[in-house]
């Protein structure tokens, strides 16, 4: 049974992040440093240690994942662990920096290390919330076959419309050979398009037939039904591309930023102790 | 006209197919529309797009509305045609072809641009996820790891090798060697503000810095710090913590503008809290968090008349005595009535009216004699001669001074004392009788009489015993060599008990008057009911623990030991001996520079 990564094995991994947490805040309220709370009191050392090699396992993830079936340990366990032990990560390494945020590297590093976390949570929202939409806009089928249906309106269409006046007959044409689904990073993400040719050609056909009182009222409204229908279906189809470019997005912050987040943290401990 | 309409079309596997029609109608009309004589059903032509007319110089197409004709590749909107001519009518190509039999116009008709798959061209226009648009994981992955390396890992490494390595103060002066970017670089790595006294050379890594991958070394600190006095006596308290201790074991940089010194109590008490079982000779009691297990203060006080200093401790019973060598009842100053001024009205006196602050408001100047006394305290000596007083100064002072002013009575003669000798009777303005000489040494020796009287008078209670202890003695004070301590040739012998003065009862500690200006002096010492000058009038540690508590106290003014207390003590050692003689060497070479500047000099003259 698919069970969500936040419950997998009755939090377990949940619970190792709680402690985690809760060590570090209780050593960090008994720690009584002779100087200020810093990143290199013995405590801020165990915390940074501790910190960088969570950074290190968790980028690992990253690997781990294109291995579906290697390693004793699912996947399932290592996402949840991911997700969790990420979050406690913030705990572990704001109680490193000892609360000192200056501009500098260091806080540079922190800052990434924040952005590429909250990006993971977004992640966890995308992954838990969105897939259930999609399912849902798509009402069982696959973006591919909405796009078939789309193409087999558009050919009825076009075989109607190829029997109107010319004014239709245009728009149509229009619609069938400009309409498209997606785009740009904003189309993808704003589900819109708001220059569609097809909702273009529907409201335009309106006008014309009930200005051509002349015209074959079956065939014209026949088309008005099926460019209606193809409006519908280009509407699900982009939001199957928002949902999905929704679900992608965070993950072009999450792992680029992951990677400057390595090189940061790398000058960050080589700085530390070139100026020891 | 009739005309033969071949439609082509081309078979998947080569080959054309032909289907021939004969229409016939004037004009020729070609369009989407069912009743065209050539019927093109194609969605790109227009419901009548052209037509053919069959004029004197052969057939001629004209297109229709706003259709759009190309004529051998040539848009036109219309043309006379002749065989082998091409007509592209929208995804059309129509040829003319010669006539044969009856027909007057031949003409094949193909589909050469068909409709394209319509899923085919949506899916071609369509971009349907992220991957399709410019966005890259893998590209902004190496272009972030990269930038970051370059500008935050490169640039301040390459700064740290280009920077001249001098330490200190010199660096300062060496900053602008580096160019802005990797001064840039170089601010990305600081871990913090630099403190205020360090920030001229703060930008300046490698002025503390020196060695990569090095601690910041003690003969950094000391090319600046040279003469740092110890913290203990090294000879008598050889203490190994002490010897092992790196400058930056408590002067920590980078943690903002205040001083970069530990401010721990916890740190003191790591050796203070219970010094006596690691130091048993020391004379300090065991110390901590103040307000908690702090002493009693212990002022150093002399407690004898001669003035040995002691520590002792407020607490102590009976309470200790000050011996100051001085009558001074702080009551009796303090009346509120006031007190009596010579020839004035009662004066009410302050504190302040006798302990004025230094410059720098942290101590108090000595009170002295002339400042704060004399207004009240005169040193007259003869009724008879009111206006005459003797100066406030030693023992020999004021007796040549009684001396002298006696024998310049004499010598102008006037006396009206009958026990004077004649010559100092004499009219005033007439020659000593007599030999002249003989006259001299008869005034001198009654002068000598009459001072040796007077100063019964001056060292009395009256006078300068009122306040100092005074002691006649029997025999002259000599020194070991036999040589007399007090000048004394009238057959009185004072002595003057030196003043037992104090400047600074704690002198481990440094107390702010200043900071404290606004409490009254009364609140803390206890001068308004103080009768005899033995009393010691220091505040008890529960005095200051009124408001001041221990370094996380939250309802008190948090104090630490370093608040009062000094951790490198004047008077003691260098630290670093060797930085101190270093430092000593350098100064040197600089008093004799002036010399090696002459040399050079004189070479060019």
């Amino acid at each position: 049974m698919h069970q969500s990564i936040l419950v997998y094995r009755s939090y377990r991994y949940l619970k190792w992040a709680a402690l985690l947490t809760l060590a570090s805040v209780v050593a960090y309220a008994l720690h009584n440093p002779h100087f200020p709370p810093n990143g290199g009191t013995w405590l801020g050392y165990t915390l940074g240690t501790i910190g960088a090699l969570m950074i290190l396992w968790l980028m690992w993830f990253g690997v781990r994942k294109r291995r579906y079936n290697e390693g004793k340990v699912k996947l399932e366990d290592w996402l949840s662990a991911h997700v969790y032990l990420g979050i406690s990560l913030i705990i572990v390494a704001t109680l490193h920096t000892g609360f000192q945020f200056h501009w500098n590297l260091h806080t540079l590093a922190f800052g990434l290390m924040v952005v590429v976390i909250v990006s993971g949570m977004f992640g966890v929202f995308a992954y838990l919330r969105y897939p259930q939409l999609m399912t849902a806009n798509r009402r069982g089928q696959t973006l591919r076959q909405l796009m078939m249906t789309i193409a087999e309106v558009d050919t009825e269409c076009r075989e109607i419309a190829v029997k109107l006046g010319d004014t239709v007959n245009r728009l149509v044409l229009d619609s069938t050979e400009n309409t498209r689904i997606g785009g740009s990073i904003w189309r993808q993400l704003s589900g819109k398009d708001p220059d569609c040719a097809t909702e273009r050609a529907l409201s335009k056909v309106r006008t014309e037939v009930r200005a051509d009182a002349s015209a074959s009222v079956k065939d014209e409204s026949r088309l008005i039904v099926l460019l209606g229908r193809k409006s519908e279906l280009l509407k699900r189809a982009r939001r199957d591309v928002q949902l999905k470019a929704l679900m992608d997005i965070w993950l072009y912050a999450h792992v680029p930023l992951s990677f400057a987040l390595l090189a940061a943290l790398t000058a960050h401990v080589i700085s530390v102790f070139f100026y020891l | 006209m009739d005309a033969l309409v071949s439609f082509l079309t081309r078979r998947a596997r080569g080959g054309v197919t032909r289907r021939d029609t004969q229409v016939s109608g004037d004009p020729m009309r070609f369009g989407r529309g069912t009743d065209c004589e050539v019927f093109l059903p194609d969605p790109r032509v227009a419901n009548a797009h052209a037509e053919i007319t069959l004029r004197a110089g052969g057939p001629h197409i004209e297109a229709l509305g706003d259709a759009e004709l190309r004529v051998n590749g040539n848009r036109t909107r219309a043309s006379s045609l002749k065989p082998g001519d091409v007509v592209g009518l929208g995804p059309y190509d129509i040829t003319l072809v010669q006539p044969e039999g009856a027909v007057a116009l031949a003409i094949t008709v193909e589909l050469a641009r068909p409709l394209g798959d319509v899923l085919a061209s949506l899916e071609a226009r369509s971009r349907l996820n992220l991957n399709s648009t410019f966005l890259s994981r893998r590209g902004f992955s190496w272009a972030g790891f990269v930038a970051i390396a370059v500008l935050f890992l490169v640039l301040p490494i390459i700064a740290f090798y280009a920077t001249p390595n001098t330490a200190g103060i010199e660096a300062s002066r060496d900053q602008a060697s580096i160019g802005g970017l990797f001064h840039a670089a170089n601010a990305s790595w600081s871990a913090g503000e630099i403190s205020g006294p360090h920030k001229f050379f703060g930008a300046t890594c490698t002025a503390c810095h020196q060695s990569a991958f090095v601690r910041v070394e003690d003969k950094t600190c000391t090319s600046c710090h040279a003469g740092i006095q110890h913290h203990a006596d090294p000879v008598n308290f050889k203490v190994a913590e002490l010897d092992s201790q790196r400058c930056v074991g408590c002067h920590q940089e980078h943690m903002g503008n205040t001083p970069a010194t530990i401010k721990s109590e916890a740190y003191c008490a790591d050796c203070h809290a219970d010094l006596k079982a690691t130091t048993p000779n020391t004379t300090l009691a065991n110390a901590g968090p103040f307000g908690k297990s702090h002493p009693q203060f212990r002022p150093t006080i002399p407690v004898d008349e001669a003035g040995r200093l002691e520590r002792v401790s407020l607490s102590d019973t009976p309470a200790p005595v000050y011996q100051s060598n001085l009558k001074f009842p702080h009551d009796k100053h303090l009346r509120k009535e006031g007190i009596r001024v010579p020839g004035g009205p009662m004066k009410k006196l302050e504190c302040a009216s006798c302990h004025k602050p230094d410059q720098g408001g942290v101590g108090m100047l000595p009170v002295a004699f002339d400042g704060e006394c004399a207004e009240c305290h005169q040193t007259r000596f003869d009724p008879a001669s009111p206006e005459a007083s003797v100066p406030h100064g030693s023992v020999t002072r004021v007796l040549d001074s009684l001396k002298g002013f006696y024998a310049a009575k004499g010598l102008a003669g006037g006396v009206p004392d009958p026990d004077a000798p004649a010559a100092a009777r004499r009219v005033p303005g007439t020659p000593l009788p007599g030999v002249e000489v003989e006259a001299r040494q008869t005034i001198i020796a009654w002068a000598a009489k009459k001072a040796e009287k007077a100063s019964h008078i001056v060292f009395s209670k009256q006078g300068c015993a009122a306040c100092h202890s005074v002691k006649e003695q029997e025999k002259p004070a000599v020194d070991a060599a036999g040589n007399l301590l007090v000048a004394n040739t009238t057959g009185g012998n004072w002595q003057i008990m030196k003043v037992n003065a104090v400047q600074s009862f704690m002198p481990k500690a440094v107390f702010n008057h200043a900071s404290h200006t606004n409490m009254s002096c009364v609140s803390c010492h206890a001068a308004e009911t103080s009768a005899s000058n033995t009393d010691l009038l220091m505040p008890k540690v529960e005095s200051c623990t009124t408001c001041h508590g221990p370094e996380k106290a939250s309802d008190k003014v948090p104090s630490t030991c370093v608040s009062c207390h000094g951790f490198h003590q004047p008077g003691l050692p260098p630290m670093r001996p060797e930085a101190a003689a270093a430092h000593a060497a350098a100064q040197a070479t600089l008093r004799l520079d002036p010399a090696q500047q002459a040399q050079p000099a004189a070479t060019v003259q």
